[in-house]
């Protein structure tokens, strides 16, 4: 056998090879048809293998027949397959080249086109007639109808993967048509070179056929390419080496020339390496050009990227890259929102000033996220138009996706869950996103998506440090952080800003009144409406308890105001809780006006915040106006507190009218309780709120029928619930009254016992507000002390001995010795009247 | 996005296969999860429009949950007011077109339902899915080819059935026998003769019409034997070379001519509730099974069969569907203030019958709406194709409507005017759909005690009547040959003895008559047997029923 034989032995059997493997798996139409053009293409090489290896000489020109006729199907038959590859039935164009074919093959059994053939020295020479060349045009025909199809196929896919399929068919048919012209070039027509592009091809086919998962037909006739150069430059190398060697050094001894030789070879095997880098870099960087260096970046992404723990420096570097890599109108990286657990647009590159309604949103129930959960693939526009998992997708929602200009969307994911989603806009030439565009932003998303969770983690834990568990709002730490920044940055720059300090009104009795769970509501509630409140740029903290702060940077002392003015009318119409309405009180400063320290601006609207809640509540007072005294009214008393006197007193004549037993109880009442809270020292604020609270204590009373209230006899259980909804009913008719919220915590307590068995609430110890227990001792002291109807009134000595008696149980020890040295010395006055 | 055609000559064969059968793909949990989120969708169009707040009286439920328990189950009355008026400014969406129902439909002529323009989209993929399934072996294979030649033999628009046949027009991907605009000018019979003739000249691919059209035609060209003008085709040498085909497959067969032998169809679609009844002789006669599309007016398509012809997949975005056990069913048609309560379909039980309940989305009309079907689910999933979906069949009507093979509906009013006007003296009548081999009404009656007139006079006279009275119903014997009337007489005193029976057993007023319209079984076993135990008084004098009420 000579060397001209071997290769199309060689077709032939990997012809069968791959007949072999690819009859072993289950055949769709496709794969039967190119079985059926490795089976013909088969025949023709062994042929071939036959005329070189002279193994029949005397039936030469049989086999040349044989061989040409089958050579010239070869293109009808890459038809077949092509249109077999798009799901096309064969049709009529299909047949009728069989029909053509087949009487080719007659016409040329009968000695036409074929004149003569023979082999010389495994070298087959062969001469045909005119009538050869329509044979030509025949084949050429049918490949270059495939090869239309092919790219018609290239052009309306939108699918990359399918574009890739493509492609290879394209590289595919590229290698058999240059192999094929060896056949019109003297020096190569006889000598079987075409076979080399056979092999190729079908190699090439199979691996297309045989995975599902195609690497880049770009990539790898780029690193085809390159290595091809690589292999070149070497041979070159070593064979000039030789070459001159022994054209310029033939005296050289053996010895000396094998060193040398060697010596190449080694050096070349060493340079290789580098040199295949440089050759795959300069090859790379003539097809991507100026993309080359994003490409590259983000090829790296991870090793760069993997130690940074900031969600915008992460974003900075890859939605740039991204961009320019892939030429891309725009970019974007969604991530989960904290409250809503929504992914939203986070990131824009390039930036745009686009409003929250221009921003993507996927909710944690959308059938995209979803879907990029579970699939962790990407996505296209026309694939979110009919895969059937998305059905769900709104109307809005595509509409805003189309809208959106999106060309991709791309899951970023780590450990199993979805992180971020990458959203990338369409290419900037119109065109579509190739397989190697895909696999260059998959990989650049799997390598963010541990980045980002960490970046991710830290900004969570870095959040949660700077914020207030409760009100979601930044800490009081770092609101002086804040303030030293802007203060520097003012400092440095001439700039101004003003803060905002803010305190809910009678929030301790409202905590009081309804306990601190409901007052930590009150606090969330506030944060979020602070949060939704405040403009983009200001900054809204909580100072402690129920004292909030907002930093409004490059803010002027009117603006401050009117903003502050904005917030508390909004505050006043959207918080009501449980009837009563809550309201916050305002003092604004301004640096450097007010103050020039930290502490200093601090301090002025703190000033102007309780000059605030001084003059009534629910207002905005400036730091600059804290110096001017509020103008009082006749007597010296503020028109807040002259409007609260006269309900006060309306309302304890409302309670004296229902009862003619308890005619001047209240009035009483309120006497001892303020003498004793005066024994306590207490403010004098809260004095005047327990003397209004005791003239008001039994307002609830109004509820309970006449016929109990009068009841000589014991009164029965069912009689019992009204008397001890009293307190309850008291609060909740004073709760609307705003002047009177403070008295509440005592009307509504005043039955509690310090053992914890009365009611309304069962309340224990000091839990019961100072200024119920000081109403409840002066309220017990004095209903002992007065006639009632269902018992005679006993001595003030008896009532104090009832008292202690009581005392650690039903009242406070210590107030009731407090009470007993005010009330001793009266009784004992009155002994010694008697 | 590319169309479909667009997509086939491509060759993009998987594409169009995942944009119209998909569907079949989806798990149960997928499949849930499409219906829960456009019924959200649906619920905030509901909220904004003056039909939905009438509907859903007042309600504004925002969950599955909570649009079950707070918005009542409705029928079309609760509609007409709007729906009838056609009053756009208060439905959900601005309605693209109005649709009527076919046939009668008992209190209105007319059923008008809008449809909006989302509706009208989706259903070109949803009726491509039936025309796909309909010929393919396997799954995503695509038989259908560009400008196959489709005889569409079904009503015009405004019907349901019209606008289907528009929204295929528009895909490009189908040549209509006769073309699609000049198809709508002719009479319905018309238009079918035309078609065929078009068919025998050009070639058939696909059929769609409803299966008793199928079976007439093809009934109407055995008997025929093949009897065909041969003039025509002599200009036509491929029209030529199918007939000389056809006939030389039925001389080697040794039988009559059938339509296969002329058309190697790739695939029929039919609608209609009797296509499970006609699908042997369809196949006998076409070469292939019909495909079952079950599609109604107010619904649009609620499920299709699949290349194994048995039961139907559901899709699941053109309705929230619900399922009320055949039991609550049953129960609320005895007490009408009753409120049934419903199963979501990852809920329902194989081998048992519901009610259909759906509520539309795309912006559709209808919520909680009591199509009056009766269906079965066959299995929870088809094991044969790995469809994880629950299947169905059609099972019946419940209300008192009985369809005949698409053709007509016939209600209670019309059987008993006919029965009225035949003159026949009748103590009482009840009356069911039955199906053997072909859809009868069954009509039992109880004669007068001296009369003795045969069951196939009664049935002749009654018949007449109802041809009179019913113009589709003549339809039935001129076009389809079909006369689908069977009486039976009733031993005496069944009717009575029934309610003797009722009364005994305590029953509630409102049960003591045998319905006249689908009787149970049980019942008619009773007044069949004639072996009741309750001695019967005579009677005094003959009963008449007051003016029947609905």
């Amino acid at each position: 056998m000579n060397l001209y034989a071997l290769l199309p032995l060689l077709a032939v059997i990997a012809y069968i090879a791959l007949i072999t493997v690819i009859a072993l798996r289950p055949l769709e139409r496709v794969h039967k048809v190119f079985i059926w053009y490795m089976a013909v293409s088969a025949l023709w090489s062994f042929c071939s293998f036959v005329l070189h290896a002279e193994l029949f000489p005397t039936q030469t020109l049989l086999w040349n027949r044989a061989l040409l006729i089958l050579g010239c199907s070869a293109g009808l038959l890459f038809y077949h397959f092509v249109r077999a590859f798009f799901n096309k039935p064969a049709g009529k164009v299909t047949y009728l080249g069989y029909v053509i074919l087949v009487a080719a093959a007659i016409f040329v059994s009968q000695g036409g086109i074929l004149q003569s053939s023979y082999v010389v020295d495994g070298v087959l020479y062969w001469e045909t007639d005119v009538s050869f060349y329509p044979l030509v045009v025949f084949s050429a025909i049918f490949v270059g109808m495939a090869i239309a199809l092919l790219v018609q196929g290239i052009r309306h896919s939108t699918d990359p993967q399918e574009r890739n399929r493509i492609g290879y068919l394209l590289a595919a048919i590229s290698i058999w048509i240059l192999f094929a012209l060896t056949n019109f070039v003297p020096a190569l027509a006889n000598y079987s070179v075409d076979h080399i592009g056979n092999i190729a091809f079908a190699l090439v086919i199979s691996y297309t056929m045989l995975r599902y998962h195609l690497l880049d037909v770009r990539l790898v006739v780029r690193r085809g390419l390159a290595y091809s150069a690589l292999l070149i430059i070497l041979l070159a190398i070593y064979a000039g080496v030789i070459l001159i060697e022994f054209n310029f050094f033939p005296e050289h001894p053996l010895h000396v020339i094998i060193l040398l030789v060697a010596s190449v070879a080694v050096l070349l095997f060493a340079a290789a390496r580098p040199l295949r880098h440089l050759i795959v870099g300069l090859v790379d960087r003539l097809f991507h050009r100026e993309t080359y260096a994003y490409r590259q970046s983000l090829l790296s992404f991870s090793r760069r990227m993997g130690g940074n723990l900031s969600l915008d420096e992460v974003a900075n570097e890859m939605l740039p890259n991204i961009c320019k890599a892939l030429r891309l109108t725009q970019a974007k990286l969604l991530f989960q929102e904290v409250s809503s657990g929504d992914f939203i647009t986070q990131f824009t590159y390039p930036p745009t000033e686009e409003g929250v309604n221009d921003q993507l949103r996927f909710s944690s129930d959308n059938p995209i996220s979803i879907w990029l959960t579970r699939e962790g693939k990407t996505i296209s526009p026309e694939q979110i138009s009919r895969i059937p998992q998305l059905k769900g997708l709104w109307a809005a929602e595509k509409e805003k996706l189309a809208a959106s200009g999106l060309g991709l969307l791309c899951s970023i994911k780590s450990r199993g869950r979805l992180v971020g989603i990458l959203a990338l806009g369409k290419k900037q030439e119109g065109g579509i996103y190739s397989h190697e565009d895909i696999n260059l932003v998959t990989s650049t998303a799997n390598q963010a998506g541990i980045v980002i969770e960490n970046a991710q983690l830290y900004t969570q834990a870095t959040t949660r440090a700077n914020t207030d568990g409760l009100t979601g709002l930044y800490n009081h730490r770092h609101f002086h952080e804040r303030l030293e920044q802007e203060i520097a940055r003012g400092s440095r720059f001439g700039t101004m800003f003003s803060l905002i300090m803010l305190d809910i009104d009678l929030f301790k009795t409202y905590n009081d009144i309804y306990g601190h769970l409901a007052g930590d509501q009150i606090l969330r509630k506030l944060g979020e409406l602070l949060k939704e409140s405040i403009r983009s740029l200001d900054m809204a903290f909580r100072y402690g308890g129920e004292e909030f702060t907002i930093i409004l940077p490059e803010t002027r002392i009117d603006d401050a105001y009117n903003e502050a003015e904005r917030i508390r009318k909004r505050v006043e119409r959207k918080m009501t809780s449980k009837a009563m309405p809550l309201t916050i009180s305002l003092g604004v400063g301004t640096w450097p006006t007010d103050g020039v320290t930290k502490e200093d601006i601090i301090a002025s609207t703190d000033a102007a915040m309780y000059r605030a809640k001084q003059t009534g509540r629910n207002r905005t007072h400036l730091s600059s106006d804290v110096a001017k005294p509020e103008a009082p009214l006749a007597g010296g008393v503020t028109p807040a507190q002259r409007g609260a006197l006269s309900v006060i007193y309306a309302l304890a004549a409302t309670v004296d009218a229902k009862d003619h037993y308890t005619y001047g109880h209240s009035k009483k009442v309120s006497e001892y309780a303020v003498n004793l809270a005066e024994a306590l020292r207490l403010p004098a604020e809260r004095i005047v709120t327990l003397q209004a609270a005791a003239l008001l204590h039994d307002i609830g009373k109004i509820g309970v029928p006449d016929s109990i209230l009068n009841k000589q006899a014991p009164l029965t259980e069912s009689e019992w619930a009204p008397i001890k909804e009293h307190p309850q009913l008291g609060a909740e008719i004073l709760r609307h009254v705003v002047d009177l919220i403070n008295c509440l915590p005592a009307i509504l307590h005043h039955h509690e016992h310090y053992n914890g068995t009365g009611y309304p609430e069962g309340l224990k110890g000091e839990d019961i507000p100072l200024e119920a227990r000081i109403l409840a001792i002066a309220d017990a002291y004095d209903a002992i002390t007065s006639l009632r109807p269902y018992r005679q009134c006993l001595s003030s000595r008896e009532a104090l001995a009832e008292l202690k008696r009581c005392a650690g149980s039903q009242f406070d020890p210590e107030l009731v010795d407090i009470f007993s040295t005010l009330i001793e010395p009266t009784y004992t006055k009155e002994l010694e009247i008697k | 996005m590319s169309t479909l055609a667009e997509l086939l000559r491509q060759g993009r064969n998987d594409e169009v296969w995942q944009r119209c059968c998909g569907f079949i793909d989806l798990s149960l949990d997928d499949f849930m999860m499409i219906q829960r989120r456009l019924l959200q969708e649906q619920l905030g169009l509901f909220k904004k429009c003056g039909l939905g707040k009438v509907i859903m009286r007042g309600a504004t439920p925002s969950t599955v949950d909570e649009f079950r328990q707070q918005v009542p189950l409705t029928r079309y009355a609760d509609y007409a007011p709007y729906l009838l008026k056609r009053r756009k400014g208060m439905l959900p969406k601005t309605p693209f077109l109005w649709q009527h129902t076919s046939g009668r439909s008992g209190e209105y002529p007319f059923k008008w339902v809008p449809l909006t323009s989302r509706q009208y989209d989706e259903l070109g993929p949803a009726i491509f899915a039936a025309i796909i399934f309909s010929s393919c072996k396997q799954r995503g294979d695509i038989a259908l080819k560009e400008y196959d030649r489709y005889l569409y033999a079904l009503a015009p628009s405004p019907y349901l059935s019209g606008l289907i046949g528009h929204r295929i027009d528009e895909e490009d991907l189908v040549e209509f026998l006769p073309p699609l605009d000049e198809a709508e000018k002719m009479e319905f019979a018309d238009r079918v003769q035309q078609g065929f003739k078009l068919a025998l000249l050009e070639g058939m691919d696909i059929m769609g019409a409803i299966a008793s059209v199928v079976v007439a035609v093809g009934e109407r060209f055995s008997q025929g034997n093949g009897k065909i003008d041969i003039k025509p085709f002599l200009r036509r040498p491929s029209a030529l070379l199918r007939l000389l085909k056809g006939f030389t497959k039925s001389k080697l067969a040794r039988r009559p001519i059938l339509p296969r032998d002329i058309w190697p169809l790739k695939g029929i679609v039919a609608g209609g509730t009797d296509t499970a009844v006609f699908a042997d002789k369809i196949k006998k006669m076409w070469g292939r099974y019909p495909l079952n599309l079950y599609a109604s007016t107010e619904a649009l398509v609620v499920a299709m069969q699949t290349w194994d012809y048995q039961a139907m997949t559901f899709l699941p975005h053109f309705n929230f569907l619900e399922f009320i056990p055949e039991a609550e069913s049953f129960k609320s048609r005895e007490d009408p203030t009753y409120q049934p309560k419903t199963l979501l379909l990852n809920e329902v039980e194989a081998g048992e019958k519901y009610e259909l309940v759906i509520t539309n989305f795309l912006g559709g009309a209808m919520a909680r709406y009591r199509l009056g079907d009766m269906i079965r689910i066959t299995s929870l999933r088809n094991d044969s194709l790995n469809i994880d979906i629950p299947q169905m069949a059609f099972h019946s009507r419940v209300d008192d409507i009985i369809d005949i093979a698409g053709f007509t509906r016939l209600t209670e009013h019309v059987i008993w005017q006919a029965v009225e006007y035949s003159g026949i003296a009748y103590q009482d009548w009840t009356v069911r759909k039955e199906v053997k081999d072909k859809p009868r009404l069954h009509l039992y009656i109880e004669l007068k005690d001296n009369s003795d007139m045969s069951e196939e006079d009664i049935a002749l006279n009654i018949h007449q009547r109802l041809k009179e009275l019913d113009s589709d119903y003549a339809n039935l014997e001129s076009f389809l040959g079909l006369r689908p009337l069977e009486v039976s007489r009733l031993p005496g005193n069944a009717f009575q003895a029934y309610m003797l029976k009722q009364q005994a057993a305590g029953a509630d007023l409102a049960h003591l008559k045998i319905p006249h319209i689908n009787p149970s079984d049980s019942m008619l076993d009773f007044l069949v047997s004639g072996e009741w135990k309750v001695p019967v008084p005579p009677r005094k004098a003959p009963r008449r029923e007051p003016v029947p009420s609905r």
